[in-house]
């Protein structure tokens, strides 16, 4: 139970309203971060979120913050506020298991580096959040690939809460950490943002130091955040962003959310691919996603169709991943550890991965050089691209991932592929990608993603703060949460 | 006389096992898309130009 200082309320509030109240001495850093720790050891359990509780470190840190903010020391909007972080992100001296079996026991003696720049900005972390095993690099077939459990969804806990940074995606969406650090290979901050509820963002590939995570595909990689909202996301940027040496792929970058600097609704131009909607089976779900079209239309933004030429996005984003993986873990398979696996598809999938060769990385690596130009040449003509973030629902914890059926429909010839190949071009040519909270199917939450050109982070963020300013989508709780 | 019952029990009997997917299947299928992956990326056509997409700099 909360204390007569924290109401149930403190829970689903943003970053910014927590440290506000915290500035104005409403409660103080420890009374809040012992409320927000205690809730996360209790629930995060029930939805398998959380991997390792942080308490004891984190009360101490409160009682840093609290001296700071006792000597008027100000750090700025994320000082004082707990958060959670994915476990293939290091915590100095603390369980870093990567939600796998054989790493178990594994500890690293320095935070990542997304993780220190958010201590240095006085944010506490309260704890690791669970995750797919290896970040489901061998490709997984059941939500139960994982060390911690299946994530289960708080809107429906028969269903995933989507991977693989499900323990992120579900402690945001029940209120049980204020924001989270995930990561994206290639789905994996988008697909539990949308199951969840959760407005998440993957940032530009190198804007956010990899330093400290584990590696899945260093040329994919990224570590984003899950927030409550576009304007918490952007503030979490802030601060995680900005050149790293120790990160061979960092841009070199530093990034400032700046919303005023971005031009009015009217002069950002959109293209979509309504015919992408038309091939979906759920007409539920159709009419979520055209509701949310319609609704950027009517917030002034130019719409304009579009299609991306046809490439082997897909088979080009697996073949990287796999290469890469099965150098990274090269060890864990040759030496059979990878059979302590939960999944028996992802052991399979890292076993094969042997078998490519470096024509086939080198092959898949031109064909990204093409996906990277046919993606800037779109952007000649529009700024966003506006798609669904995912297709369908969360899936059941039952379900077989990689063998979903009867979801578009067999019968109807697309004219083109729409922006159907957008996932893997987008995670291929390294773009920045906004899921947003959009409406509810059949009980469960649906999202659209905004994408837009290398580093123009800013841009989606805004878009996505501006759609959030007349939408309340993002607020739902989810019904039978504490 | 054979029951309704005792017949369909000695059907189920004598049925084959449901196939189970056992690990060696899985193998199989994954050095299958891997292969496909493969054929699929060979299919597509590149010109001579065309460098992947890492840049090597001798700093």
């Amino acid at each position: 139970m909360p204390s007569k200082l924290i109401s149930a309320d403190t829970f689903w509030l943003t970053i910014r309203e927590l440290h506000a109240k915290l500035v104005a001495k409403e409660f103080s850093c420890e009374e809040l971060t012992k409320a927000w720790a205690e809730r996360l050891e209790k629930i995060g359990p029930k939805y398998n979120a959380l991997a390792h509780p942080l308490t004891k470190i984190a009360m101490k840190r409160a009682k840093e913050i609290d001296k700071e903010l006792k000597r008027g020391r100000t750090r700025g909007p994320l000082q004082g506020v707990p958060f959670g972080a994915k476990d293939l992100l290091s915590f100095a001296n603390e369980p870093t298991r990567w939600g796998a079996k054989p790493f178990e026991g594994q500890k690293f003696p320095d935070h990542a580096a997304a993780i220190a720049k958010l201590d240095k900005a006085g944010a506490v972390c309260i704890g690791k959040l669970g995750m797919v095993e290896l970040a489901g690099g061998g490709g997984y077939r059941y939500a139960a690939a994982s060390l911690t459990g299946p994530g289960l969804n708080p809107w429906d806990p028969a269903r995933w809460s989507g991977g693989s940074s499900s323990g992120s995606g579900s402690a945001v969406a029940a209120g049980l950490v204020p924001y989270a650090l995930g990561s994206e290979t290639w789905g994996s901050i988008l697909t539990p943002a949308a199951y969840c509820n959760v407005t998440g963002h993957r940032p530009t590939y190198g804007f956010v130091s990899r330093a400290g995570a584990m590696a899945l595909s260093w040329t994919l990689d990224k570590i984003g955040p899950m927030c409550r909202s576009a304007e918490d996301c952007g503030i979490v940027m802030q601060t995680i962003a900005g050149g790293d040496s120790n990160d061979p792929g960092s841009a070199g970058k530093s990034f400032y959310f700046a919303p005023v600097h971005v031009r009015p609704n009217a002069e950002i131009r959109v293209g979509f691919a309504p015919a992408d909607l038309d091939l979906l089976v759920d007409a539920d779900v159709r009419k979520v996603f055209a509701d949310a079209l319609d609704a950027f239309r009517q917030m002034g933004f130019p719409m304009k169709e579009v299609a991306l030429p046809a490439m082997p996005y897909s088979a080009a984003a697996s073949t990287i991943i796999a290469c890469e993986a099965s150098s990274i873990f090269e060890e864990l398979i040759a030496s059979g550890r990878v059979d302590q696996l939960a999944d028996q598809n992802q052991i399979a999938g890292l076993k094969a991965s042997f078998d490519y060769t470096a024509r086939d990385y080198l092959k898949a690596m031109r064909v990204r050089t093409l996906a990277a130009e046919a993606l800037r040449k779109l952007f000649v003509d529009v700024d966003i691209l506006l798609t669904p973030s995912r297709i369908t629902i969360a899936s059941k914890l039952t379900d077989a991932l990689d063998k979903m059926t009867g979801v578009t429909r067999e019968d109807v010839t697309p004219k083109d592929r729409g922006l159907r190949d957008l996932s893997a071009a987008g995670n291929l040519a390294g773009l920045p990608a906004l899921s947003l909270p959009c409406g509810f199917a059949h009980g469960m939450p649906l999202a659209m993603s905004v994408v837009s050109r290398p580093f123009q982070d800013n841009l989606v963020l805004t878009v996505g703060t501006r759609f959030q300013e007349r939408s309340d989508w993002h607020k739902r709780r989810p019904p039978g949460v504490e | 006389m054979v029951r309704r019952r005792d017949f369909a029990w000695f059907l189920m009997a004598a049925a084959p096992p449901a196939t189970a997917q056992t690990a060696a299947d899985d193998l199989a299928a994954a050095k299958e898309r891997v292969k496909s992956n493969s054929q699929e990326l060979n299919k597509f056509s590149l010109s001579i130009a065309t460098e992947p997409a890492f840049a090597f700099k001798a700093y």
